[in-house]
């Protein structure tokens, strides 16, 4: 598991309050109990009819097969004071920058948060802020071990995501063949990111 | 950490990156596995020294995993600062 335990505040959308939250090493028991038992089952079939391909994800086999790994982290937001982990993320350290293979970065390999949380799915539920702080502590991570905060993710070519990334300074370097987006958060913009959430470097 | 707070109503944050055939690649592959489980700190200076070959550490016979956790963190704090990474606070 990697240092930086990071805590983190979400958005209650339904009370608009705050919650606190942590970033977790994910172990094969907590996502079979706190994902794949209870994310989609929570749902009725006609919220999820269009839902997205993570559905089938099997979050307690990434993380058995992440456990223990040197290069591979998997992690979760836990919501405080609730047994609710409410996303979840796998990224590589060691990765080469799509800019510049020479360069080494942190890449997001898997993301998904709790399908209660994502607005397209159902209004009004769930937290906001999940997808955020789990995108910062792959950024925190990639800082703390001197690669600078630069990061690589693959986005969905969708319009609203990719301007998410734009605005916390990620660039677009290429297209892939299944439509995908290549992009790179680099240092500068990476410390600027960092710095806004009020952790000092 | 607020990290909702630079969030407008409208904006859509990522609620998924990968696909199932990176899932898939992923549980056929072989990981190497980290030769200090257990021990994040030891993990986390093992990886500093990998990712950074210019730094160099002489244990002179003792083993990183051996050392005390004081000792260790020690150590962090010098590697960090000869690669110029101030930790982060605030979390």
């Amino acid at each position: 598991m990697a240092l930086l335990p990071g805590k983190v505040s979400l958005l209650d959308v339904s009370s608009g309050r705050d919650l606190s939250a942590k970033i977790v090493e994910l172990t094969p028991g907590l996502a079979r109990a706190r994902i794949d038992r209870v994310w989609w089952n929570d749902l009725d079939a006609t919220s999820t009819k269009n839902c997205p391909e993570d559905r089938d994800w099997k979050w307690a086999d990434i993380a058995a097969q992440a456990q223990g790994c040197r290069d591979f982290i998997c992690v979760g937001v836990s919501v405080a004071d609730t047994d609710e982990i409410c996303g979840a993320m796998l990224y590589q350290v060691g990765a080469a920058s799509f800019f510049n293979p020479a360069n080494l970065a942190i890449e997001v390999l898997l993301l998904a948060t709790k399908p209660t949380s994502r607005g397209l799915l159902l209004a009004n539920l769930g937290y906001r802020g999940v997808g955020s702080a789990l995108l910062l502590q792959a950024v925190a991570h990639s800082y703390g071990l001197g690669l600078k905060g630069r990061t690589v993710l693959r986005s969905i070519p969708a319009e609203a995501t990719i301007q998410f990334y734009k605005k916390r300074g990620f660039d677009s370097h290429s297209t892939e063949p299944d439509g995908k987006i290549k992009m790179e958060l680099k240092p500068e913009h990476a410390q600027s990111w960092l710095r806004n959430k009020g952790l000092a470097l | 950490m607020k990290t909702h707070m630079t969030l407008s109503k409208q904006e859509q944050e990522p609620y998924s990156i990968g696909d199932s055939k990176v899932v898939a690649q992923f549980l056929e592959s072989l990981p190497r596995k980290s030769p200090f489980p257990g021990d994040p700190l030891a993990n986390h200076i093992h990886q500093l020294l990998e990712l950074h070959p210019a730094v160099k550490l002489k244990f002179r016979g003792v083993k990183l995993a051996d050392l005390d956790s004081p000792t260790k963190q020690s150590l962090l704090d010098d590697i960090n600062a000869v690669l110029g990474i101030r930790p982060l606070t605030g979390r």
